[in-house]
C-alpha cells in the first residue's frame, strides 16, 4: 500500500444510515411520457407552471419508488433537469443563451459565457426542500461539477478552462452552503467527463477543493465513464484518478464497477484512500435486473479491498434512461443485495 | 377519383393518358362510385415481384367493417404498348378490380377451387408474411440454389457487382478507422483486442477487403494494429458462413464465424457491450422484414398482406410438378419447413420451390389505425413514435417502417465502443418525398427479398439513442450506384 497523508477533514456532520448504505447516484427513470411533456415545454407548448406541477408528482412517485425499494439514501431523481448542464446553465447568471427553443428537451443548449460569472444564488434549494419535505429518507443533492461544465458551456471570456472553472466553483461553493443551510447533509458533485479528460485531473481537484472549501455537508464526488442517452461516452479505467484525487476533500467517491468489472478495486488496496467509495453495483446501461445475489457478489469484492464502515452502494450512475419498471427492480435488488450482505456481516437474517 | 402519380423513373414520362380513359370508361361501366376511388400508378422497376399490373386494396376499419374507399393499384411498367388497342387485355382486370365485392375469398380450409387464386396465409403484417419464410430459405440453402441455376447472387444486383467491394471506399474507410485508434493510442485506451463485426457476409469477398486493406494499411503506418483485429464474420445462414470463411482462410484465427441473428446481435454478443470498434454490414437491411403504413387524407392505415398463388400458377405448378391443388399447400410447407431435401431429388425441390416463388403474389389491404400515437415502429423501440417521422410531411404517403432493420439498428449500436465506427450500405430512402417518387419494393431477387429502407425513421430512431445518423450516396466511388451509407457520430 503506498502511503501517504490523509486529507484534512472539512466539518461535515455525520449521516444516521445503516451499514453498507444505499442510495441512488442521482437521476432516476425518465419515462416516455414525461420525456414527451418536457420536449412540449420546451417547444413551447405548455407552460413552465404546467411543467412544475407534473414534475412535482413525478418527484413524489420517484421517491416514493426509491423508498418501497429499500433505499437509505434517496434523490429527487433529477427530473426537473432536462440533461446535466443546462439546468444549471439557465440558473447561473452570467451565462448566455441565445436561442432557448429546443427539438427535444434533452439537447444542449449553445450556452456562453461573455463576462466574468457573478457571484449570484442559483436557488437549487427550492429543489432540495421539495424533496426533503417528501421523506424521512437522507436526501442526496447534486450538482454537476465545473469541470464538466467547462466542457459545454462555450467560454468567450476566461479564454481557460481551468480559471473559468475556478469561478465556477465560486459561486457553486455558495450554493452549496446555502443547500448546506437550507438542511442538506449530503452534497455531490458529477464529473462524467473527467473520464475523458484524465490530463485535466491536477487542476481539476484543485477546483474541486475551492468548490467545497467549508460547506458544512457530506460531499460525495460521481465519477464514471458518461451515461449520456444511456451509453459510455469514454472506455478507460480509474488508474488515471490516482494518486492525485487523493488529495480532494471529499467524504466518498462513487465510481463503477458493476458494468466495467472490479479491476480498479485494486487501487483501493494500493493507496491509502481517505475517504469511502460509493461503490457501483447495478449496470444502468442494461436493461436485465440484477440478481440480489448478483449485486451481493460483488458487494463482497468491494469488501474485499474497503472495510464495511466505508463502504456505500449506489448503482454505476443515474438510472435516467431505463425504463421505470427496470429502474424501481434495480432498486430493489441493490437494497436486497445488501441486505444480504450486512447480515452476513451482523449474523442475522436478512 | 384520386390518382397518385408514384411512377418517376428515371425522368422519363410514360404516357397513362389511354390507361386513365379506360379506367374512366371502366368506372362508369362497372358503377363504381369514383368520388372513392383511389387510384396508385407505379413503376415496380423490379421484374420479379409480388403484384399483378392490376391489383385493388380495399379500406377497412378496425372492427373489420369496409370503408367506402378502394384503391386500384397499377404497375405502369408493365403498360401493355399499343396505346388503347393495347389495353384491352387489362379491361378484364381493371373491370373486376373495380366491382370487386367484397375481401375476396377467405383463407380455405380447403383447397382453392379450380380457377381460384390458392391463399397461403390469412392477412398478415407484410412482416409476419410467408414471404419471408422464402427469402430465409434461399439464404439457408443458397449454394444449392446456384448450383442448380448455375448461377450467383452477386450477378444479380444491379451493375453485377457488391459495392461492399469497392477498393478505394474502403481504403478511405479504413484510413479513418486508422485514425480513430491513432486518437485513442495517444490515451493509451487501444484494446488489446480490436473486435470488427460484420453482419450479413455474403460470399466473403467484403471480409477479405476489409482485412487485407486493413492490413496493408498498417503495414504502410508502421502501426501495431492489425494484429489486435477480432473480425467477427455473422449471419443466420450457416450455408453462407460456411461459404464465406473460405474466402478468409489465410487469416486463420483472427477470424471467427458466428451464426446469429442480424436483428439482435447484443443477445449473441452481449460480452461485447460497448467493445466493438468498427460495425459494418452491406445489402443486409434491405432483406429484413418489414411492415408498411399508408396515411390517406389524414388517417393512419397499417398494411396487411396475405400471399397467394394465382389460378394459373396453380394450375402450372400442378402440372410441371406433380403436384394436385390438393397436395400444394402441404408441400409448400414442407419445402419451407424442411428445404429441398424435402423432394427425393433435391434437384428437383429447388425447381418447384423457384417456380412458386416466381408465381408468388401478395394481396394487400389497409387497415385503419386507431391508435397511431401509441403505434409501436418496431420490438425495443421506445421513445420514437410514427407521428415524429410523418408530422414533418404533409399528404398522402405509403412508407416502410423497416421493421426489423430498425430492431437490428437498435440492437446492434450498444455493442459499437464509444469511440467506433459504424457504417451500413444498402439502398437508404434519405427523405420521405422518395417514397413518393418511386416503388421502393418488396421486390424479388433471385430467392431474395429487396426493400428500401427508411431511412428518416433510422434518423428519429438513432437520434433518440443519442446518435446522429448520416447519409452519403455511394455515387462518389460508382456513378451508376444506389447505394447509400449510413454512418453514426455520437450525439454530444
Amino acid at each position: 500500500m503506498t502511503e501517504r497523508a490523509v486529507t484534512t477533514a472539512r466539518p461535515a456532520p455525520a449521516l444516521r444510515h445503516p451499514v453498507l448504505p444505499t442510495g441512488g447516484v442521482g437521476s432516476y427513470s425518465v419515462p416516455e411520457w414525461l420525456e414527451r411533456v418536457n420536449t412540449d415545454y420546451f417547444q413551447r407548448r405548455i407552460s413552465s407552471e404546467t411543467l412544475r406541477a407534473i414534475q412535482d408528482v413525478a418527484i413524489k412517485a420517484a421517491i416514493k419508488d426509491q423508498e418501497l425499494a429499500g433505499l437509505d439514501i434517496v434523490t429527487d431523481g433529477e427530473l426537473r433537469r432536462d440533461n446535466l448542464v443546462d439546468h444549471f446553465a439557465v440558473r447561473l447568471a452570467g451565462v448566455e443563451i441565445d436561442r432557448r427553443q429546443k427539438a427535444y428537451y434533452y439537447d444542449y443548449y449553445d450556452a456562453v459565457v461573455r463576462h466574468r460569472l457573478p457571484l449570484a444564488p442559483l436557488h437549487l434549494e427550492e429543489e432540495f426542500l421539495f424533496a426533503k419535505g417528501l421523506t424521512d429518507r437522507v436526501v442526496k443533492f447534486s450538482l454537476t461539477g465545473p469541470h464538466t461544465l467547462v466542457k459545454r458551456i462555450r467560454d468567450e471570456y476566461y479564454r481557460d478552462q481551468r480559471a473559468f472553472a475556478a469561478d465556477l466553483a465560486r459561486v457553486f461553493n455558495a450554493e452549496l452552503k446555502r443547500l448546506a443551510a437550507a438542511g442538506a447533509t449530503l452534497l455531490q458533485i458529477d464529473e462524467p467527463y473527467l473520464g475523458g479528460f484524465p490530463e485535466d485531473l491536477d487542476w481539476v481537484v484543485d477546483v474541486l477543493n475551492t468548490l467545497v472549501d467549508g460547506v458544512e455537508a457530506q460531499i460525495a464526488l460521481h465519477v464514471c465513464y458518461g451515461n449520456r442517452y444511456g451509453k459510455p461516452s469514454w472506455e478507460g479505467s480509474y488508474h488515471f484518478l490516482f494518486p492525485r484525487i487523493l488529495d480532494a476533500r471529499i467524504d466518498v467517491l462513487l465510481l463503477e464497477f458493476a458494468r466495467k468489472g472490479t479491476d480498479d478495486l485494486a487501487l483501493f488496496r494500493q493507496y491509502a484512500v481517505p475517504f469511502r467509495l460509493g461503490m457501483g453495483v447495478i449496470d444502468v446501461k442494461d436493461t436485465r435486473v440484477e440478481t440480489p445475489q448478483e449485486v451481493a457478489a460483488l458487494i463482497r469484492r468491494g469488501l474485499e479491498v474497503v472495510p464495511p464502515e466505508r463502504l456505500w452502494l449506489n448503482p454505476d450512475c443515474g438510472l435516467r434512461h431505463l425504463p421505470p419498471a427496470v429502474a424501481q427492480a434495480k432498486l430493489a435488488a441493490l437494497a436486497q443485495g445488501a441486505a444480504l450482505v450486512r447480515a452476513e456481516l451482523l449474523g442475522t437474517q436478512p | 377519383m384520386q390518382v397518385e402519380l408514384n411512377y418517376l423513373k428515371n425522368h422519363r414520362a410514360v404516357d397513362v393518358g389511354p390507361l386513365l380513359q379506360a379506367l374512366c370508361e371502366e368506372v362508369e361501366a362497372t358503377g363504381a362510385d369514383p368520388t372513392h376511388l383511389y387510384v396508385s400508378l407505379d413503376w415496380v422497376q423490379y421484374k420479379r415481384n409480388f403484384r399483378p399490373p392490376v391489383d385493388w386494396r380495399c379500406y377497412l376499419l378496425p372492427d373489420g367493417s369496409l370503408e367506402e374507399v378502394r384503391e386500384i393499384a397499377i404497375d405502369v411498367r408493365r403498360l401493355p404498348a399499343g396505346g388503347a388497342e393495347g389495353l384491352a387485355d387489362w379491361r378484364p382486370a381493371l373491370r373486376q378490380a373495380l366491382s370487386q365485392p367484397s375481401l375476396g375469398p377467405a383463407l380455405p380450409a380447403a383447397p382453392a377451387a379450380e380457377g381460384q387464386p390458392l391463399y397461403l396465409e390469412p392477412f398478415v403484417r407484410p412482416s409476419q408474411s410467408i414471404i419471408w419464410a422464402f427469402n430465409r430459405l434461399y439464404w439457408q440453402h443458397l449454394s444449392l440454389w446456384e448450383a442448380v441455376f448455375r448461377g450467383d447472387y452477386l450477378a444479380a444486383l444491379p451493375g453485377g457487382v457488391s459495392d461492399g467491394m469497392n477498393p478505394q471506399f474502403w481504403r478511405e474507410r479504413l484510413e479513418a478507422f486508422l485514425a480513430v485508434l491513432d486518437d485513442l493510442d495517444r490515451r493509451g485506451l487501444v484494446p488489446e483486442e480490436i473486435f470488427v463485426l460484420e453482419l450479413g457476409v455474403g460470399n466473403g469477398h467484403q471480409a477479405k477487403i476489409w482485412l487485407d486493406t486493413f492490413r496493408a494499411l498498417c503495414a504502410e503506418r508502421g502501426r501495431d494494429y492489425f494484429r489486435r483485429v477480432r473480425y467477427l464474420m455473422s449471419d443466420y445462414s450457416a450455408d453462407v458462413l460456411r461459404t464465406a470463411r473460405r474466402a478468409v482462410e489465410e487469416y486463420g484465427e483472427q477470424v471467427s464465424c458466428l451464426s446469429l441473428d442480424a436483428t439482435d446481435p447484443l443477445h449473441a454478443l452481449a460480452f461485447l457491450r460497448y467493445k466493438v470498434l468498427f460495425i459494418h454490414s452491406c445489402n443486409l437491411y434491405d432483406n429484413l422484414p418489414t411492415d408498411e403504413v399508408a396515411r390517406r387524407n389524414g388517417h393512419l392505415y397499417e398494411v396487411q398482406v396475405r400471399a397467394y398463388l394465382p389460378a394459373a400458377a396453380v394450375a402450372a405448378l400442378c402440372a410441371t410438378h406433380q403436384q394436385t391443388p390438393e397436395t400444394l399447400p402441404t408441400t409448400i410447407q414442407r419445402l419451407l419447413r424442411i428445404g429441398p431435401e424435402y423432394f427425393d431429388d433435391p434437384e428437383q425441390g429447388v425447381r418447384f420451390w423457384a417456380a412458386v416463388w416466381e408465381a408468388l403474389r401478395l394481396e394487400e389491404r389497409y387497415v385503419l389505425l386507431e391508435d397511431a400515437e401509441g403505434y409501436r415502429l418496431a420490438p425495443g423501440v421506445y421513445g420514437v413514435r410514427l407521428d415524429d417521422v410523418l408530422g414533418q410531411f404533409p399528404g398522402d404517403l405509403r412508407m416502410h417502417l423497416s421493421t426489423m432493420a430498425v430492431q437490428s439498428f437498435v440492437n446492434t449500436l450498444p455493442l459499437l465502443h464509444p469511440r467506433g465506427m459504424f457504417q451500413v450500405q444498402d439502398l437508404f430512402v434519405t427523405s420521405l418525398d422518395q417514397y413518393r417518387g418511386t416503388f421502393r419494393g418488396p421486390g424479388k431477387l433471385e430467392g431474395s427479398i429487396v426493400n428500401w429502407l427508411n431511412g428518416p425513421l433510422l434518423r428519429a430512431v438513432g437520434d433518440h439513442l443519442g446518435y446522429t445518423v448520416h447519409f452519403e450516396p455511394f455515387t462518389r466511388y460508382r456513378a451508376k450506384s444506389n447505394t447509400v451509407v449510413l454512418t453514426t457520430s455520437q450525439k454530444e
